[in-house]
């Protein structure tokens, strides 16, 4: 056993030496990469000596004085310790040797770790002398090595996870004091920091790395050991960026591996200052507002419009007893002391809900009173708000005189009086709100007339009139038929139209023209129709253009089929509710060509036989169709309309040829009436040829379009 | 409901085990854990008390989100290099790679199809606009364009529910929901988050409630659809039959019957209905007060365009999202249908604009004239942009254009915006060339401008912390003023 503990001795001497080499001579060492892997586990390794060293004080503690204590396990215990302990430092000495160590920042922990790695070697090489046995030197001995211990840990523990990694949760941050954009310095403000964050922990006063220090302008001006740091306005040719922009492993490269880097943002704030010329002292607001500093700097502060409040906060118990679903009072944002104060529900309002405010008059800053039935009095409880800088009193029923009572609201900014009779005059008080930016007086047909002189009057402050341009002609929107049916048969069809806009005069005419604001007759409940043809209406108001028309189509089928066949297959899709007999149900489809009241036509043409149960005296026939190019759907090329008592024996009465629409138009019904000579028949056949190939303006140009009809008009 | 009562008592079970084990040390630090103010611990900072984290410059938003994706090369982004390409294959060292939809995969050519439109520029900052949008070139100088949003999806749903809630799968909560989370209503009388919706002429695609959703956020913070119409909000009025003191009685009875339920089972979903039925309640005096639009000056009928009387139409909606927002709504949310130009582009985006153009410009200047425009957020946009070459047949007057997610125009107003042009695409317009904004940057902006740290914004949900920007997201300070 003693021969172990021997070898154990010889181990640790040896590993002591080494530890010493190392310090003395460890600058002229190159580590070969082998040991480097050794180094790195100087992390793991450490957390030996640690643990032994507490359990053997412990250890030794609790049984001072008592036989217990097995001297020979307490060996064995001091040398294990001391042993990890010697392998930790110079696995530590290996790590250090690998780049990003700086030699400042680890030097307490690398000496820390030697002395105690010597400490306890000494304290097992002499355990047995008088020293070491008497119980003082036990607890000086003790006492020291854990002391060390502490110390080079939490060194240790900077190194790797950053200065006050322990403490910061519990450490109060520093409260930057934000900067408005145009209080801003572009070197105070913008160029410093970044030194004083990013470099100046090496190149200060004290430790001067290349001799250069970048605590004050004027050192920055002068300069290193390689010389000066920039070329004014040539930040390609300046060292500073120079050294940033090295690759992160190149020795020069500027801040060293480990250290944190400059991010984007803050080398492109150095390089646009070098090229600006490096001012010292130019603001922010001087450069213009395109500049790219200018733009960087927009988004590193504040815009100064951020106000900073010098009262003390309301209580929150207050703020909260006096909100409710009339009146809404809320700190502009967390932690801001000043309050936004909205009432809504005119019906609920009362000088009463206003009084009860007082006692936040300090913190008011915004009041929202839009709409709200406002009296004198309750004009002089809002001059009491002396911190309010938004007043909105649009289309309220503040009135004119009761402004003077604002005169006292030094901070105040944005007043909102639109939609108010305000008239000029009480406008007086304005000039005496040193603060105000903006006044809003769109529709205060009192006041905005006199505008131009108030802007006069009031050089700093906004009025803002808005749109008041009455006399702008836009064209109306047409008016709306509400009426559903068609189809006249029997007695008249009651027209109902109705608009949107208040003050329209609608008027009509039943006979194909156009509408027009002097002759057509004024619509007023209702128009009878009752006769086919077609209607259409057009609204006229004072002041605006006269809307297009709104048109339809009127039938009327005097002799009703007692049966239809379709002479041509029906499309498998678009077949009608009733197949063939849609055309003769006298249910008038509308602009939704799917839903079951149109037949469609494309690779055939239509060709409908009907057959009346007796003969009959025509000589009109209607086909009503829609067109909708956008599907597809055009007017037929021809329609053709036969007849005769046998069905076999049809003569053709009469053809219509159409044109094809020359460009694409919105969705609309026709009807297409053949006329001919009255005769005697029992068999009506119609016809409708789709167009085989659509015009070339529309997209599906060269394929066949469509023929949608639903109703057949026989008179 | 043995399931439930079981649930509950094992839950007691659980805490009154907590209570019990809360012993020495470990109690201190367990409570310090569950009560973060325990020891006035400064460094939990993010705790949700419905309050802006700094002094926002918007208080709230309407977000008129113009549903099929408009095309940012008609309208905004303007590219005279593909008039003088016109016809030619978009070069493979410009198109990268870009996946396709299935609708121009099998396409052999990409032909570049400049715009058919006039372009001028306007404003102050210059910012070029199409003929198609006179009166948005009118309001340029309140007007910010982002040339360089991007997206991830390339299709419809996906897109316009990343747009909306932060992620392409609709299980999140909608942005609307998220500020209503973080900054509670102004008007208690209406709700937080309100959706009102139209369609236009064109080629249109569909919105579902789940772009409006609550996602695992509480329900009272779900938006509330608007339709158009005589009853706004659907199902709201009382029954002939019902007076307004027996509504009073029966939601009381009804809010004791639930107190019981929540007692005994201890589901927050239970108080959600409760304050829902309150809500509804002040509803039912706010809400037709607030939608009634005949009492507004002809000057405002004049300013919206005739339309704005139109109910259902963009330009009404318009109208209604300014009173809501005039009133206390926090988010409205407004969604357009019609843009997507697949082909015939050139004869639907007129029609399109038509619908669009004066009410979204109205919106600008009706706000500004009221003083309301500095605090309020206004967005047009769509949920990605559109290809610089045709889709289907290439003519002179007409084409069509594909899904582009890579790079479009969205523009923003008042709120603390600042006005100009953000941001700029190749020549081509079909990349970013400078300043690109993802849709995490985006909505990290927004919620900037409303006082709100995105990376704060946090509700923690089957086991980790969920944001509208999820794990990335960076604000964008150029858009700021």
């Amino acid at each position: 056993m003693q021969r172990w503990k021997n070898i154990g001795f010889n181990v640790l001497l040896c590993l002591n030496c080494f530890l010493l080499v190392f310090v003395i001579a460890g600058d002229k060492l190159k580590v070969p990469s082998w040991l480097q892997v050794a180094g790195r586990m100087h992390p793991l390794v450490l957390h030996f000596p640690i643990v032994l060293l507490l359990v053997y004080i412990i250890w030794k503690w609790t049984s001072y004085k008592k036989a217990s204590l097995n001297n020979d396990a307490a060996d064995w215990f001091l040398l294990a310790t001391a042993i990890t302990a010697a392998i930790t430092a110079d696995m530590g000495w290996l790590l250090s040797r690998e780049p990003g160590y700086n030699a400042d920042a680890i030097a307490l922990h690398q000496w820390g770790g030697v002395v105690l790695t010597l400490l306890l070697f000494a304290w097992y090489g002499f355990r047995n002398t008088k020293f070491f046995n008497a119980g003082w030197g036990t607890a000086t001995a003790a006492g020291l090595s854990f002391a060390l211990m502490l110390v080079t840990g939490h060194q240790g523990s900077t190194i790797t996870h950053g200065e006050n990694f322990l403490l910061a949760p519990v450490t109060p941050e520093k409260v930057k004091v934000p900067v408005a954009l145009d209080q801003a310095q572009i070197f105070t403000d913008m160029v410093m920091p970044i030194f004083e964050e990013k470099c100046m922990s090496c190149h200060n006063s004290k430790k001067a790395k290349g001799q250069l220090i970048m605590e004050t302008a004027a050192l920055l001006q002068k300069g290193g050991k390689h010389g000066v740091l920039w070329t004014s306005g040539q930040p390609e040719i300046s060292l500073l960026l120079e050294r940033i922009h090295l690759p992160e492993d190149n020795k020069k490269h500027m801040p060293p591996v480990g250290k944190p880097q400059l991010d984007e943002e803050e080398v492109a704030i150095l390089y646009q200052w070098i090229k600006a010329g490096a001012p010292f002292d130019k603001k922010v607001i001087d450069i213009p507002e395109t500049d790219s500093l200018r733009i960087l700097a927009a988004g590193r502060f504040g815009s100064g419009q951020e106000e900073h409040y010098a009262f003390a906060a309301a209580s929150e118990s207050d703020i909260e007893k006096l909100t409710n679903t009339n009146r809404l009072i809320q700190p502009i944002a967390m932690e801001s002391p000043a309050l936004t104060v909205n009432f809504y529900n005119q019906q609920n309002f009362s000088t009463a809900a206003l009084k009860e405010l007082l006692p936040l008059k300090t913190q008011i800053v915004s009041l929202d009173l839009a709409y709200m039935p406002l009296k004198e009095e309750d004009m002089a409880v809002v001059g009491e708000f002396l911190n309010l800088r938004n007043l909105n009193l649009n289309f309220s029923t503040v009135p004119g005189a009761s402004l003077a009572q604002l005169k006292k609201l030094a901070f105040l900014k944005h007043l909102s009086l639109s939609g108010t009779g305000v008239a000029s005059k009480d406008l007086a008080v304005l000039t005496a709100l040193p603060q105000l930016q903006s006044v809003y007086l769109w529709n205060a047909p009192g006041a905005d007339k006199d505008i131009a002189a108030l802007q006069k009057a009031n050089p700093a402050v906004r009025f803002e009139t808005g749109f008041m341009n009455d006399s702008m002609m836009l064209k109306l929107n047409p008016p709306i038929l509400e009426t559903e049916q068609r189809i006249v048969n029997g007695g008249p069809i009651y027209l109902r139209l109705k608009h949107y806009i208040k003050g329209v005069t609608i008027r009509y005419t039943m006979d194909g023209s156009t509408p027009d604001s002097v002759h057509s007759l004024v619509y007023k409940d209702s128009v009878p129709m009752d006769h086919k043809g077609i209607f259409k209406a057009r609204a006229f108001k004072k002041g605006w253009i006269g809307s297009d028309s709104v048109a339809a189509s009127f039938f009327q089928n005097s002799f009703r089929a007692d049966s239809i066949r379709n002479l041509t297959p029906l499309d498998s899709f678009y077949k009608g509710s009733h197949f063939a007999k849609t055309l003769i149900d006298g249910d008038k489809g509308d602009f939704n060509f799917r839903n079951g009241k149109w037949l469609g036509f494309r690779r055939n043409r239509m060709e409908m036989l009907m057959r009346y149960p007796e003969p009959v005296t025509v000589s009109s026939v209607t086909l009503s169709t829609v067109v909708d190019m956008g599907s597809y759907i055009m007017p037929p090329v021809s329609v053709e309309v036969w007849g005769g008592s046998d069905e076999k024996k049809l003569t053709r009465l009469s053809v219509l040829h159409n044109p094809m629409p020359d460009s694409m138009r919105a969705p609309y019904m026709w009807g297409y009436e053949c006329n001919f000579k009255p005769v005697t028949v029992k068999y009506l056949k119609v016809v409708a040829v789709p167009v085989s190939k659509m015009p070339a303006w529309h997209p599906g140009k060269g394929q066949p379009g469509w023929v949608f009809t639903d109703e057949i008009f026989v008179n | 409901m043995e399931k439930e009562i079981l649930e509950n008592g094992l839950n007691m079970n659980r805490r009154r085990f907590l209570s019990r084990a809360s012993l020495g040390l470990g109690s201190i630090a367990l409570g310090s854990l569950m009560i973060p103010d325990l020891f006035g611990d400064s460094a939990e900072k993010a705790v949700m008390t419905g309050l802006p984290h700094f002094a926002p410059k918007a208080k709230r938003i309407i977000y008129l989100f113009q549903n099929g994706a408009p095309s940012q090369l008609d309208l905004f982004d303007y590219k005279p290099k593909l008039q003088e390409m016109f016809g030619e294959d978009l070069p493979a060292s410009i198109r990268m790679g870009q996946r396709l939809t299935g609708m121009t995969a099998d396409q052999k050519k990409f032909p570049l199809a400049g715009t058919r439109f006039k372009f001028d520029q306007y404003g102050e900052h210059r910012a070029w606009v199409s003929e198609l949008l006179p009166h948005t070139a009118r309001a340029a100088n309140d007007i910010c364009f982002i040339h360089t949003i991007f997206t991830e999806a390339i299709n419809h749903d996906p897109a316009l529910t990343f747009f909306q809630t932060g992620a392409q799968v609709g299980n999140r909560p909608s942005m609307g929901a998220w500020l209503s989370y973080g900054l509670g209503s102004e008007n208690k009388n209406l709700p937080a988050f309100c959706v009102l919706l139209s369609k236009g002429r064109g080629n249109g695609q569909g919105v579902y409630s789940k772009l409006w959703s609550n996602g695992f956020l509480d329900s009272v913070h779900q938006g509330v659809q608007f339709s158009s119409g005589e009853n706004p909000v659907l199902y709201l009025n009382d029954p002939a039959s019902i007076n307004k003191m027996d509504r009073r009685k029966m939601l009381d009875k009804i809010a004791a019957l639930n107190q019981e339920s929540y007692a005994s089972f201890g589901d927050p979903e239970i108080n959600a209905r409760v304050q829902q039925y309150e809500l509804a309640y002040r509803m039912q005096t706010a809400v037709p007060e607030v939608t009634d639009l005949s009492k507004e000056p002809e000057s405002i009928v004049k300013l919206y365009g005739p339309d704005c009387m139109v109910p259902g139409s963009f330009a009404a909606n318009c109208l209604l999202a300014r009173k809501l927002s005039e009133n206390g709504v926090r988010f409205v949310q407004l969604y357009h249908q019609g843009w997507d130009g697949h082909n015939n582009l050139p004869g639907e985006i007129v029609g399109q604009c038509r619908d669009t153009d004066q009410a979204s410009a109205a919106l600008i200047t009706d706000l500004k004239q009221r003083g309301l425009l500095d605090e309020t957020l206004v967005i047009w946009g769509g949920e990605f942009g559109r290809t610089n070459y045709c889709q289907g047949a290439l003519t002179k007057d007409n084409y069509g254009r594909d899904h582009h997610p890579r790079c479009f125009t969205i523009w923003m107003a008042g709120g603390g915006v600042k006005p100009g042009v953000y941001g700029e695409t190749d020549e081509f317009g079909y990349n970013i060339a400078k300043d690109p904004v993802h849709v995490h940057d985006f909505h990290a902006t927004i919620l900037h401008l409303m006082g709100l740290n995105h990376e704060q914004l946090t509700f923690k949900h089957l086991g980790r912390r969920y944001r509208l920007t999820d794990v990335a997201g960076n604000v964008i300070r150029g858009l700021i003023a």
